[in-house]
């Protein structure tokens, strides 16, 4: 079931990532990365540095400089899902030391 | 009796035959926060048999000379006493209902504040002290503020000096959702988390004592003792949960919200492992 969900939402996220925005739409890569970042952090696994690429993205947007501004925005969506895939990992292998176990 | 065994509700045979099951299982089913309660603060003591637990309370500048006397500077005229007249102050003066800050705790607030955080039954959920008179506040018609820094943690710096002395004592009642806060706790104390993939345990047990970009590394047992505590890297008063903000920023990760069920539940497992460690709050750190 989860594999067949993960399928899907891969293949809704290629449609519109080649539809709806545009392979070059900043604002739309920002949103999907900011959507997968707030995943991450509900997850406890979120990075700072991915909230840091989407301010000086969002910055970069603001000031016009938009092939600046999508190749952070391409960034903070890539970490956002490295961190992502990172804290499901994590939160399921995580243990206590040996040395404090007995 | 194990705890497993008495929250079944069987009949006297049957939950004494569940007892002998769980002892003969327990090399591998340990738990319960009291053994690790021995376990944690045996480490320590193993691992630094010539430092006291004042010493483990006083943390990093107990690996440091010169820090250590740079701290005992500051101490002369602790920059906290500021802190403790105006969280009197605001402790005692009444909202605007007439009601006390006081009137939400057990003994009108005073000489309670080594038994927190507190798992409340009512809600089922674990309370700091600075969420406890942010509740207070609420349930008063005054408005939230920072369970951080501010108001409050000054606050709770007037309540820690009325507990100054006494000994940690968090409790975990025997009541399944305490034990699952602290489990809670537990898990996310020991899992990794940020780009770089610490967990809080790296550096605060086997590396304690060693450096790390200058800094000494305090040991994770006697850590609770001393908050909230003057920070001159903040200029004022901080609470716990703020100095875990610090540590999971430090590491690259999104810090938990403040006051959330993670934050208190992480306070909660991470203040009782300073069981019998006497309270040395509020404190001062670089
Ligand atoms: C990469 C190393 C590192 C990690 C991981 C880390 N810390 Fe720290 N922590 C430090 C350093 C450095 C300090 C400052 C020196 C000291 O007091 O230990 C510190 C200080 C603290 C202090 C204040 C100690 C005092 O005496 O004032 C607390 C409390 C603390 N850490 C808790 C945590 C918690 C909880 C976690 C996990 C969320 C964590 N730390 C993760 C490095 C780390």
């Amino acid at each position: 079931m989860r594999k067949h969900l993960l399928a899907v939402a891969i293949a809704t996220e290629l449609l519109l990532s080649s539809t709806a925005w545009g392979a070059d739409d900043a604002g739309g890569i920002l949103k999907e990365a900011k959507t997968v970042l707030d995943e991450a952090v509900s997850l406890e696994g979120g990075w700072t540095s991915t909230q840091d690429l989407i301010k000086e993205s969002e910055q970069q947007l603001q000031s016009g400089a938009k092939d600046q501004a999508l190749k952070l925005a391409k960034q903070a969506l890539a970490e956002a899902k490295l961190s992502l895939e990172r804290a499901r990992e994590l939160n399921k292998n995580w243990s206590v030391p040996k040395y404090l176990t007995k | 009796m194990t705890r497993a065994c008495r929250h079944l509700h069987l009949p006297l045979l049957t939950s004494l035959a569940c007892a002998l099951l769980f002892a003969a299982s327990a090399g591998v089913t340990r738990a319960g926060p009291q053994e690790d309660l021995q376990i944690y603060q045996d480490f320590f003591k193993k691992r630094f048999p010539t430092l006291s637990v004042e010493d483990l309370s006083n943390g990093a500048y107990s690996f440091s000379e010169d820090k250590k006397k740079q701290w005992l500077d500051i101490m002369e005229f602790p920059p906290y006493e500021v802190a403790i007249e105006e969280g009197k102050t605001l402790f005692e003066t009444p909202f605007a209902n007439g009601k006390t800050y006081g009137s939400c705790l057990d003994q009108g607030g005073i000489g309670i504040a080594h038994t927190y955080p507190r798992f409340d039954k009512a809600t089922g959920k674990v309370v700091a002290l600075a969420g406890a008179l942010n509740a207070c506040r609420a349930a008063n018609g005054e408005k939230t503020l920072s369970t951080f820094k501010g108001d409050l943690a000054n606050i709770a710096a007037y309540l820690t000096s009325t507990s100054r002395g006494k000994p940690i004592t968090v409790t975990v009642p025997d009541d399944p959702k305490a034990l699952a806060a602290y489990e809670d706790g537990k898990r996310i104390y020991f899992t990794r988390r940020g780009p770089r993939e610490f967990a809080c345990y790296h550096c605060h047990w086997v590396a304690a004592g060693a450096r790390i970009r200058g800094n000494e590394l305090s040991t994770a047992v006697g850590q609770a003792t001393h908050f909230p505590t003057y920070r001159s890297k903040w200029g004022e008063m901080g609470t716990l949960q703020r100095r875990y903000k610090g540590c999971m920023e430090n590491t690259g990760a999104v810090a938990l919200k403040e006051n959330s069920d993670g934050m208190n539940n992480l306070e909660y497992f991470h203040t009782y492992m300073s069981n019998g460690i006497p309270m040395n709050a509020p404190g001062t750190r670089f």
